[in-house]
């Protein structure tokens, strides 16, 4: 494993920039291609039978939240700014 | 009719759908058992470390509770803060987890290795005091070789008369006992390594409090916004981390204990949106995060990511998250010498060299791709790559490979 993330820090420069310029592409012809921001930021009075999708598991706001507790307890650890989200914490002696 | 006939067939799957009150769902599959495991690299043999969680949720006609589990082990190597040199004269007595302190090489203390065991439980309770008012509340408490931690939180959520706007307030607070692994003790801040004084365990109280609003936008859409306040009191210092004091030349001439100041003030600004695409069944989560505290850190933080449904069972889930920061005030690579190759001290006897608080650009890139089994299992299985680049750090660049497979069982 740790052969393989050496190989990953040392080698990945272009590919990650690549993957990155990849993924950015595809979010954005997404975008353009299915939403606007004019859809985004539109408001408009919801009647509860017109829910359906917001009712979904991946619309909620919170939609993984064992995954959003793992990213908190890293990103905790590895950077100086913390919370924003919840209020929800556990302190460590992270290194 | 047509069009009343699909308006109520829309209807019924709505409350009939995944994301229906927990009284709905409780009385179709009441338990949900949510498990995971994880495993973090750093490159360069860093940090290991491997998560075992759970959560196991019961939810009724009139909340749900929620028991937390996580085992962590950690072991590897950590930057200290001291500078790299084959010609250093420090001498160093523990190291987070570690019976005793072992330099990387040739006299090079600028790593400590370590090897610790943390296991944490937490509780969460939540209760509809009424139809539009619900009730949440918990704790937590966390342990490993060299720390305590234990938390309480409570929370109220309010949602106005038409369930588009939803309030929310959340209290939490937390005390921490932090003490090297090894004697138990700390050390006394900004003091010679050589001619230290051990001080008793440090303690520390901190008090997080939120304040929100989220609401429906349109049939597609969910904004939130969060404003969050911490103040913390008492040991700040990180009892294994320690600064240099070297000449230009990056000669040590001694070692200093980390010192912080004994109070902090968060504050964060937090907005989220939760976008369906039109047309489509794919998905768009976009939050930014801007932090500030009084140790003169500022960040900004942006995170995306974007589901794409490839059918009714499996979807693929990019994610990228970006983070700023600048350093804190005491932040110092190094500390300078006189002429006389003396020290020179901070006049407010504040001084770290963790790279956790220099100036830093972090980037995440992600994949996650999930499946569901059947109706009640879920799969997902995600892949993430953490680059963080430093800007006076002596290690100027950590970078790690995530790895998590989870699944969730409702039955």
């Amino acid at each position: 494993m740790s052969n393989f993330t050496g190989w990953i820090a040392h080698t990945s420069s272009a590919s990650y920039s690549r993957f990155g310029r990849t993924v950015v592409l595809i979010m954005a012809t997404s975008l353009t291609a299915c939403s606007t921001a004019g859809d985004i930021l539109s408001f408009s009075d919801v009647r509860p039978w017109e829910r359906g999708t917001l009712a979904r598991d991946d619309m909620q706001l919170v939609n993984d939240a064992l995954e959003q507790s793992v990213d908190d307890h890293i990103y905790f650890s590895k950077e100086a700014s913390t919370g924003g989200s919840s209020v929800q914490g556990g302190g460590c002696g992270c290194n | 009719m047509s069009s009343l006939r699909q308006g109520l067939s829309v209807a019924v799957c709505t409350l009939l759908a995944s994301g229906a009150p927990p009284a709905a769902r409780a009385a179709v599959t009441p338990w949900e058992v949510d498990t995971s495991y994880l495993s973090y690299q750093e490159a360069n043999d860093r940090v290991t470390v491997s998560k075992t969680l759970a959560n196991l949720t019961r939810s009724s006609d009139t909340g749900a509770v929620t028991v937390g589990l996580v085992h962590d082990t950690m072991s590897g190597a950590s930057p200290t803060g001291a500078i790299r040199s084959s010609d250093s004269v420090a001498t160093y007595t523990s190291a987070s987890g570690s019976s005793g302190f072992s330099a990387g090489n040739g006299g090079d203390y600028s790593l400590s290795t370590f090897d610790d065991t943390r296991i944490q439980a937490g509780l969460d309770i939540e209760r509809e005091l009424s139809r539009r008012t619900t009730l949440s509340y918990g704790g937590a408490v966390s342990n490993e070789s060299d720390y305590e931690s234990m938390g309480v939180n409570v929370g109220l959520a309010r949602e106005t008369g038409d369930r588009l706007t939803t309030f929310e307030s959340g209290l939490a607070f937390t005390t921490d006992t932090i003490y090297r692994s090894a004697s138990g003790d700390t050390p006394e801040p900004m003091s010679n390594m050589q001619q230290q004084r051990p001080y008793s365990e440090g303690k520390r109280n901190t008090v997080d409090a939120l304040l929100g609003v989220s609401r429906v936008l349109n049939r597609q859409t969910v904004a939130q916004l969060n404003l969050s306040v911490g103040v913390s009191r008492g040991y700040h210092s990180d009892p294994y981390k320690i600064i240099s004091a070297a000449d230009d030349d990056d000669r040590i001439l001694a070692n200093f204990h980390d010192s912080r100041p004994d109070a902090r003030l968060r504050t964060s600004l937090y907005g989220k949106l939760v976008h369906q695409l039109q047309n489509s069944e794919h998905s768009l989560h976009l939050s930014y995060r801007l932090y500030q505290d009084d140790w003169a850190i500022q960040s900004h933080t942006a995170d995306l990511r974007y589901r794409h449904q490839l059918g009714k069972r499996h979807y693929l889930e990019p994610h990228v998250r970006l983070y700023r920061q600048s350093k804190a005030e005491f932040y110092q690579r190094k500390l300078a010498v006189d002429e006389g190759l003396n020290p020179i001290m901070p006049d407010d006897g504040f001084a770290s060299a963790d790279y956790r608080l220099d100036a830093m650009t972090s980037s995440t890139l992600g994949l996650k791709y999930g499946l569901k089994v059947t109706p009640d299992i879920d799969l997902r299985l995600r892949a993430e790559f953490l680059d963080q680049n430093f800007s006076t750090a002596e290690y100027s660049r950590n970078s790690a490979l995530i790895l998590q497979s989870s699944v969730k069982v409702r039955f």
